[in-house]
């Protein structure tokens, strides 16, 4: 029998009865108790939520946190973890600072989220392309105010260096190191060609478009016939490592947006004889037979990268690339030039290569801006550089001075000479600086794609980058008016 | 009112605010995280915002400019490629094994196990797998090709090569729709489950009558576990429309854009190109609209199909 029916059988109140036969039978006492715990580890949790603080480091005890987020992992962030605790030995501990150092990846979207949020770092390791977006909009905080009261002068600076730091008139970030694009190749593989009596000498690599494809025909090497004919060696492959599909067009003239203007120039006559020249590449030996030789490549930063493997006879690389050959084969034995240019272009005095860097930059609403400042101007004296760039496998920031001799000569890429010259060249190039730059770069990749497998023309497919960019700049510009903004100096 | 009564009412007001305490928290949670950020996201649609800049009221500028941005029909016309060869394959194949794994064979465990592991593996290591799988030079998959491929190359006039998978463009779609079986596991137990309840008499009914087994599937199985199916088939148009991590793993929408799908280009939109979060979020709404249409297409078409039994 129930409790419900023994209750009506006696006659009582069926709910009065319920509500007894809780407490009788101990449920009801069972039930607070339950609460009670619940509740106070509802409690605790609050507590710990709303009062918890993340135990400072002993050595930031006292001083004024400084937090900075990173995209590098690996030995790259290790390099700036050296750094970052000189600092906080030295000038931190002098001046009460401490840096704090976060490393993350997608820093960029973490970073604008944090920003617009309201809840930023102090300082953030950006790539160079990316001031324009965060500078425009107000995201960063422009640097010119601190780089006086530190007397930071940007002479000190390479040029192209110093422009990859400026927008709009105003610097937005300091490099914490920079790396330039140059043509590597296996001397091994040309000396061999050579002794074979092919048109290569490891000595004397290719100075112009024409020398360079003259190397890459010596060096390809297909075998087989009909549907079993493969690429099994390439001289020179334009995909390879294929991170800057948009860099071509540099080597015969052209450029990809002229800021003065605010004009999208992907279309132009040079950058088309540009792409007409990478088409030449799988006209020649089948896009389908590169795409599969290229399948095999293993990752770049592994022992089977294609360029050390011999798998590829020469390719563009970054000054960086000699962490992977140290790492991975030591005894590798290559070189590096500028990039091969058009005929007429070929200037030893003013090399060509493209020049990037990484900046830290100063969001809006960081809580210590100056302090943050305080140790971005401590990454700028050169010996830091000289130590974080050659952790890197990377270039100096600064004109060349002549202590800087034995940087280079116990920098861990032996072609560094030929980085510093682009670094310090006129001719050196670096991404368009616009705030759709993401934009341009996956409209170029589709693009690309379509003239590597002949689906379309070098003029069609740059005309169609072009008309897509410049209507996605001139709505950028009306975004500006909308927002009550002044026009970008070339829509002035 | 006796005391007894508005004791009992106590303890039952007690009860429900017990009651509303306990799902307080969900409740919470869906106001905060579910419909704040959709309510602003039908606002941001109306946007221009580049997320670290304050939202401007631009009207139905976004809505405008998808209709004529070439990519979104692109990314809108893979996506549809994708659902249409997916969904109605994946759903025809789960069914197929789901009937395998009905019949009385030994080491069913086992089988039933293997068809169902795939599905634990972790998407980031499915998709590393796969990508091994159809390397054009080293993959298993053009590996086992080759020979076949070769024996067939000895016709005259005959000269086939393996697919470069990934990075051929008229192959990439195909792979990632084929890699997408991978996770046909899921339904397999969902059929399998429903299978196992279907009444053993009509079975026997439609034996008496000499049907076939592959006939008692077709008008027995499926007719009887067709409210599952519908249920699995709507559930795959709404993961195909919302298909991500895979291609952006493998392909990273590449090459020429053929695997690139209509939530990544969202996610590039709201984070990476512009970014435009306004822009990303008309998107976003067109994406629950066509989600929307394709339900009540299939619910409509249900009406005849599906079949629910009494009692």
């Amino acid at each position: 029998m129930t409790r419900l029916e023994r209750a009506s059988a006696n006659g009582a109140c069926p709910e009065r009865a319920l509500a007894e036969g809780h407490q009788q039978d101990g449920v009801g006492a069972k039930a607070i108790t339950r609460r009670a715990a619940i509740g106070l580890l509802a409690a605790a949790g609050l507590g710990y939520a709303v009062l918890y603080r993340p135990r400072p480091d002993p050595a930031a005890r006292g001083r004024t946190i400084v937090d900075y987020w990173e995209k590098w992992t690996g030995h790259e962030a290790s390099a700036m973890q050296a750094v970052v605790d000189e600092f906080n030995g030295t000038v931190g501990a002098e001046k009460n600072i401490f840096v704090r150092y976060f490393t993350m990846s997608g820093i960029d979207q973490k970073s604008m989220v944090a920003i617009a949020g309201g809840d930023p770092p102090d300082l953030i390791g950006l790539w160079n392309h990316a001031l324009p977006l965060f500078g425009e909009t107000g995201a960063i905080q422009p640097l010119d105010g601190f780089l006086e009261e530190w007397e930071i002068d940007g002479r000190a600076y390479a040029p192209r260096v110093w422009d990859l730091c400026r927008h709009t008139g105003r610097v937005w970030g300091l490099p914490s190191t920079t790396s330039t694009i140059a043509f590597y190749y296996n001397r091994g593989l040309f000396r061999e060609a050579r002794s074979a009596g092919l048109p290569v000498d490891p000595d004397r690599p290719p100075r112009t478009i024409e020398e360079l494809d003259r190397v890459a025909d010596a060096l390809t090497v297909v075998e087989g016939e009909g549907a079993s004919r493969r690429v099994v060696r390439s001289g020179f492959l334009p995909t390879e490592p294929g991170w800057w599909p948009f860099i071509w067009g540099h080597m015969f003239g052209g450029r990809l947006y002229d800021e003065s203007t605010d004009r999208a120039t992907a279309a132009s006559r040079e950058n088309v004889r540009a792409y007409q020249w990478v088409r030449s590449y799988p006209e020649q030996w089948g896009p389908g037979r590169l795409s599969t030789f290229q399948s095999g490549f293993g990752n770049y930063f592994s022992q089977e990268q294609p360029l050390l493997m011999g798998r590829v006879a020469s390719s563009l690389h970054g000054s960086f690339l000699s962490n992977v050959i140290n790492r991975f084969r030591p005894e590798f034995d290559y070189a590096a030039v500028p990039l091969p240019m058009d005929g007429p272009l070929v200037d030893d005095a003013q090399p060509v290569g493209m020049i990037e860097a990484d900046m830290l930059v100063v969001p809006s609403g960081a809580k210590h801006p100056r302090e943050a400042f305080e140790f971005v101007a401590f990454t700028q004296r050169r010996e830091v550089q000289r130590r974080l760039a050659a952790a890197h496998g990377k270039s100096l920031p600064f004109r060349r001075i002549a202590e800087d001799e034995q940087f280079i000569a116990e920098h861990p890429n032996r072609m560094i000479r030929v980085h510093e010259a682009i670094a310090n060249s006129e001719r050196a190039f670096a991404k368009p600086r616009t705030r759709l730059w993401p934009e341009y770069r996956a409209e170029f990749q589709a693009g690309f794609d379509r003239i590597w497998r002949l689906t379309d023309t070098p003029e069609r497919v740059l005309q169609g980058i072009e008309r897509r960019m410049q209507a996605a700049l001139d709505r950028a510009a009306e975004n500006r008016e909308r927002r009550g903004l002044p026009p970008l100096e070339g829509r002035a | 009112m006796s005391d007894d009564l508005q004791r009992a009412r106590a303890a039952q007001r007690r009860d429900d605010l017990t009651g509303y305490l306990w799902i307080s928290p969900w409740v919470f949670g869906f106001l905060a995280f579910m419909v704040l950020p959709v309510s602003m996201s039908l606002f941001y649609s109306l946007t221009q915002y580049p997320l670290i800049e304050k939202p401007v009221f631009i009207g139905l500028e976004n809505y405008r400019r998808l209709m004529a941005d070439e990519v979104f029909w692109k990314v809108v016309f893979n996506t549809v490629i994708y659902a249409v060869f997916a969904v109605p394959i994946g759903t025809v194949l789960a069914l197929l094994i789901a009937w395998l794994l009905n019949q009385n064979v030994r080491f069913l465990g086992l089988w039933r196990a293997a068809v169902f592991v795939p599905t634990l593996v972790p998407i980031v290591a499915a998709a590393m797998i796969w990508l091994w799988l159809f390397n054009a030079e080293h993959g298993l998959i053009n590996r086992v090709l080759m020979p076949a491929l070769a024996t067939v190359n000895l016709l005259p006039g005959v000269e086939l090569s393996t697919p470069a998978w990934l990075t051929d463009p008229g192959w990439a779609m195909p792979a990632l729709i084929l890699m997408s079986f991978w996770g046909v596991g899921q339904a397999v137990v969902i059929y399998l489950a429903a299978m196992q309840d279907v009444p053993e008499s009509l079975y026997e009914a439609a034996e008496l009558d000499g049907v076939s087994p592959w006939g008692r599937f077709i008008h027995v199985t499926v007719p009887m576990i067709s409210p599952m199916i519908l249920f699995t088939v709507i559930t795959a148009i709404i993961g195909a429309w919302q298909v991500f991590a895979v291609p952006y793993i493998m392909t990273g929408g590449g090459p020429d854009r053929a695997t690139y799908f209509y939530t990544m280009y969202l996610y590039d939109k709201a984070f990476l190109l512009g970014p435009e979060m306004g822009y990303a979020s008309a998107m976003a709404w067109i994406q629950l609209l066509i989600i929307m249409f394709f339900t009540a297409l299939v619910f409509l078409a249900s009406r005849r199909l599906v079949f629910y039994r009494a009692g």
